[in-house]
């Protein structure tokens, strides 16, 4: 049948009185509590600090980011991204059969349970969450002694690493699973058919067949994870016990107990080019493995 | 009759699905125990921290809880908080959607960036960058502060479950109450607003229970005399390790089981996940 | 004088450099109804959002009784849209849908109703007030839709591709049955279709568009008799197109073709641009008779039965194109494949026209 209603899609170049009056309000809070704030962030990350006064002098410097390359501060970006990376990759461990078993069981009480606890999750307090996590991992709870299994006894200050991935884990996994869901839904069943029709084993059709149809998912999986990882704050200042400290939480000691506006405003500024390259990389990764005539 | 000797490709695919279900399982445990565990303990009776699991029950941390002041003033000031700034980011939020959902105008992609960007943008560097940006146009008091930082961090959820919502809206329905003499605005508020209404109210829970738990902006944007929930909470679990937070903790689940009824009975939970292309 | 009439003058509308609807100009009188025909991307749909007021022109002028309405917003314009999908709103009520242009223009509740319920008799929805339109059928919607545009009197009707949505089997008759709900309410209408079988059991007159113009406004049967180009000879029923050009014989006009055959011709009204000779399949006869002028030799290639009627290929002996005309099964000799025919045809069935 032919469709004359496809000449209706055509551009609508300009906006009405009507749509600018209805875009203009978020976009100006936007620009003026987001754009601005960042702007003048940057300003201040090349100011010098002044011990002992609050806010910055005046002047230009780049020692605010020349000193974040020593060691004693390198070692915080090092380990947000080593914590991060490691946490990332075994959220796809335990996400894939999670999302695998909502998006492909035939019961409809199995589908709604894994959707219902993952939503839940999402929607539960992060930090109702992380209390429940120190309690039940920490020194005290019924599940320590996973510490001593793995050599890292629940009082030894190596363990708050432990329990941070765990507190990072508990937030990064629902949401990885989710975005799984959708991977595995729309995946063609019918692919997995034919290839067992043809003979092969379940093991092979998954490796074969499914693993790389999921590759896009699952790398968005992990680069979302990941951004969300090394952007959190309340997990390590909650479970980190003063021992881990992520670059969000050096940020915060910068500002509120050396009261040193620059140098935060520099480590902002870091972590806002990180986290806008995370994405950047991100969406170049989605649309390089997945040409636009193979998406659905 | 003899039975044929089970071949490679059949044991693999039996350890394999052995492993699938150890990991299913390790994964929902991994969820769901620590939850447990806190919910038990929040009925423990005893005074100290002892030994899971509990020997006697009471509901004296929930006593406790309503007793503290500092609980129920930081429950307030969350309350407060989290309502106002989901009515502002939703109506902000929902009609922007709505603009960015009518046709590609020039310039449209990146204003749409800009309105889902602050969910990319670490909390931190918001409350960071927003406490200094306050005090250089000299606003000090801490709840327009922090209503200033939750619109931010709120308005990308409104706006991506409000398109979301938007996508299933032909044009033609607001093209049909044009043509029959409403203007734009009135079409809108008849058409558009009721039939994107779920979606501005999914958009609007995520708003608030995102505002409600937030933390790191929070932290920064607050002055002692003004403190959310969370950051009640936070500085008692820094501080000493009692059962109160259990409490308070279990309340949450126990309404963000409500939430996720109240989601299923209302959008249902496939219709926000997706039902995918190939699901019946 | 075009009391309620519509007329659409020299209208354009560009999409960056494409030109969309390219100078168009028609007119529907008071009470007419005028079908838009055009093959998918003609602009007639662009035309039809030119005419409502969704799309800005950029030259020309679109007047309805006579005053200019191209300034006017979409929603001041009184014009009852039927939309291609029908656009019924799906969280209101069938009597809700109906209501709302009246409600739009502060009609009281008294006349409201009774005008719904006028127009639910008419449309034949009595006793579906409280439905929801995804509870009706497809013939169903469609009349809610036409009962919602014209709860709202409208100056003028446009429909979108009234029946594309509707099933096939259905068609036929929801055609009938629309053309008599159009007639009973007498409002001038303009029919947007790529359908000639609807264009032609709907309307009084039609237009032809191609490439955003308007390239001829008649009725069918002036259509069809008398095409003005190529292009309408072969968007309306079929036709044969032999290139060639015009000559002064010794008889009076003939058409020399391409392929070599001089047809005898009747005088063509203007002769600028004619570049072609159209002609109906069945106006060709298969067998001469004496007094036809024109003949062309050829031979039966192969004989196709559909029923009423027969397709005899013919391969003309000279230049080789194969021609396929219909013959009744009763009124003529049936040929056989292989034999030698002289293919007759009379000057008044020739058009020579341009090919656009």
């Amino acid at each position: 049948m032919i469709v004359s209603g496809l000449e209706a899609t055509v551009q609508q170049p300009r906006l009405s009185a009507f749509q600018w009056a209805l875009l203009a309000p978020g976009a100006v809070l936007l620009v003026v509590l987001l754009v601005a704030p960042i702007a003048l962030m940057a300003v201040v990350s090349f100011r010098p600090f002044i011990a002992g006064r609050v806010g910055s002098g005046a002047g230009w410097t780049v020692r605010n980011y020349t000193e974040l390359i020593e060691p004693a501060y390198a070692f915080y970006f090092y380990d947000t991204l080593r914590i991060g990376f490691i946490v990332s990759a075994i959220a796809l461990l335990l996400a894939t059969p999670l999302a695998w078993q909502a998006a492909r069981t035939k019961r409809r009480a199995m589908r709604v349970s894994i959707l219902g606890l993952l939503i839940g999750l999402l929607f539960m307090s992060l930090v109702a969450r992380l209390y429940a996590i120190q309690m039940t991992w920490g020194s005290n709870g019924p599940l320590a002694f996973f510490g001593t299994l793995i050599g890292i006894p629940a009082r030894s200050a190596g363990y708050a690493a432990i329990q941070v991935a765990i507190g990072l884990l508990h937030f990064v996994v629902p949401m990885a699973a989710i975005i799984l869901i959708g991977t595995f839904q729309n995946i063609n069943p019918k692919l997995e058919e034919a290839a067992a029709s043809l003979g092969a084993p379940r093991w092979r059709v998954a490796l074969t067949i499914t693993l790389p149809l999921a590759v896009p998912g699952l790398l968005s999986a992990f680069m979302i994870s990941f951004a969300m990882c090394i952007s959190n704050f309340v997990v390590p200042l909650i479970l980190g016990r003063g021992i881990v400290l992520f670059t969000t939480n050096l940020m915060y000691v910068r500002f509120s107990d050396v009261a040193n506006f620059p140098s935060g405003a520099a480590i902002g500024i870091i972590m806002f080019a990180l986290a806008g390259f995370v994405v950047y990389a991100l969406a170049g990764f989605v649309r390089w493995l997945a040409p636009a005539e193979a998406r659905p | 009759m003899t039975r044929m000797p089970p071949s490679v490709g059949t044991v693999v695919d039996w350890a394999a699905g052995v492993m699938f279900r150890i990991l299913f399982a390790a994964s929902v445990l991994f969820l769901v125990i620590p939850i447990v565990v806190s919910v038990v303990l929040s009925f423990d009776d005893r005074q100290f921290l002892g030994p899971f699991p509990p020997t006697q029950f009471s509901l004296r941390w929930y006593r406790s809880f309503l007793d503290n002041p500092a609980y129920l003033e930081g429950l307030i000031v969350s309350l407060k908080l989290a309502v106002l700034s989901t009515l502002i980011s939703t109506a902000a939020g929902a009609s922007a959607a709505y603009v960015l959902s009518a046709g590609r105008w020039p310039g449209r992609d990146v204003v749409e960036m800009l309105f889902l960007s602050p969910k990319f943008v670490p909390t931190v560097v918001i409350g960071f960058s927003i406490l200094g940006f306050a005090s250089a146009i000299q606003v000090f008091d801490p709840f327009t502060r922090l209503i200033m930082g939750h619109v931010v961090i709120t308005i990308p959820f409104t706006v991506r479950a409000t398109l979301a919502s938007l996508i299933g809206i032909k044009r033609s329905l607001m093209e049909a109450a044009i043509s029959l003499g409403a203007p734009p605005w009135r079409a809108f508020l008849d058409v558009t607003l009721p039939l994107a209404r779920t979606g501005i109210v999914a958009g609007g829970l995520m708003a608030f229970v995102l505002s409600f738990d937030e933390v790191a902006v929070s932290l920064f944007l607050s002055d002692p005399f003004t403190q959310t929930l969370p950051i009640v909470l936070v500085a008692e679990m820094r501080a000493n390790l009692n059962l109160t937070v259990a409490a308070v903790s279990t309340v949450f689940a126990a309404v963000t089981v409500l939430i996720v009824f109240f989601l299923d009975r209302v959008v249902g939970l496939d219709r926000v996940i997706g039902q995918g292309l190939y699901r019946g | 004088m075009n009391s309620s009439g519509l007329d659409v003058v020299n209208v354009v509308k560009r999409f960056g450099d494409h030109a969309a609807v390219d100078g168009a100009s028609l007119s529907v009188k008071d009470g007419e109804i005028v079908a838009l025909l055009g093959p998918s991307g003609c602009g007639k749909t662009t035309t039809l959002r030119l005419i409502a007021g969704f799309e800005a022109l950029d030259a020309g002028t679109i007047a309805i009784g006579g005053a200019d309405i191209a300034k006017l917003p979409p929603y001041r314009r009184d014009i009852g849209l039927v939309f291609q999908d029908y656009a019924l709103f799906p969280h209101l009520t069938v009597a809700d849908n109906i209501n709302y242009g009246m409600k739009q223009r502060g009609i009281s509740k008294i006349k409201r109703d009774s005008r719904r319920r006028e127009l639910m008799r008419l449309t034949r929805l009595e006793g579906f007030d409280e439905r929801r339109p995804l509870a009706l059928s497809g013939g169903q919607q469609q009349r809610v839709a036409l009962a919602r545009a014209l709860a709202i009197s409208p100056k003028l009707l446009l429909l979108d591709e009234p029946l594309s949505n509707l099933d096939a089997k259905l068609r036929e008759t929801l055609r009938i049955e629309l053309r008599e709900i159009l007639r009973g309410v007498g409002t001038t209408t303009l029919v947007v279709t790529h359908d000639q079988t609807e264009a032609i059991g709907l309307a009084d007159r039609i237009a032809l568009m191609n490439r955003g113009r308007i390239v001829q406004i008649g009725t069918a049967r002036e259509i069809y008799e008398e095409p003005a180009t190529r292009f309408v000879a072969e968007f309306i029923g079929r036709s044969i197109w032999f290139p060639g050009h015009l000559k002064q014989g010794t008889h009076g006009a003939e058409f020399l073709t391409d392929d070599g055959f001089a047809l005898r011709i009747n005088a063509p009204a203007n002769a600028r641009a004619v570049n072609g000779l159209s002609i109906r399949p069945e106006h060709v006869r298969l067998s001469a008779r004496p007094n036809d002028v024109s003949r062309i030799p050829a031979t039966v290639m192969s004989v196709e039965f559909f029923g009423a009627e027969l397709i005899v290929a013919c391969r003309l002996n000279s230049g080789g194109r194969v021609i396929r005309i219909p013959i009744r099964t009763d009124d003529e000799a049936i040929p056989v494949a292989g034999a030698s025919v002289e293919l007759g045809i009379s000057p008044d069935r020739c058009k020579v026209v341009a090919d656009d």
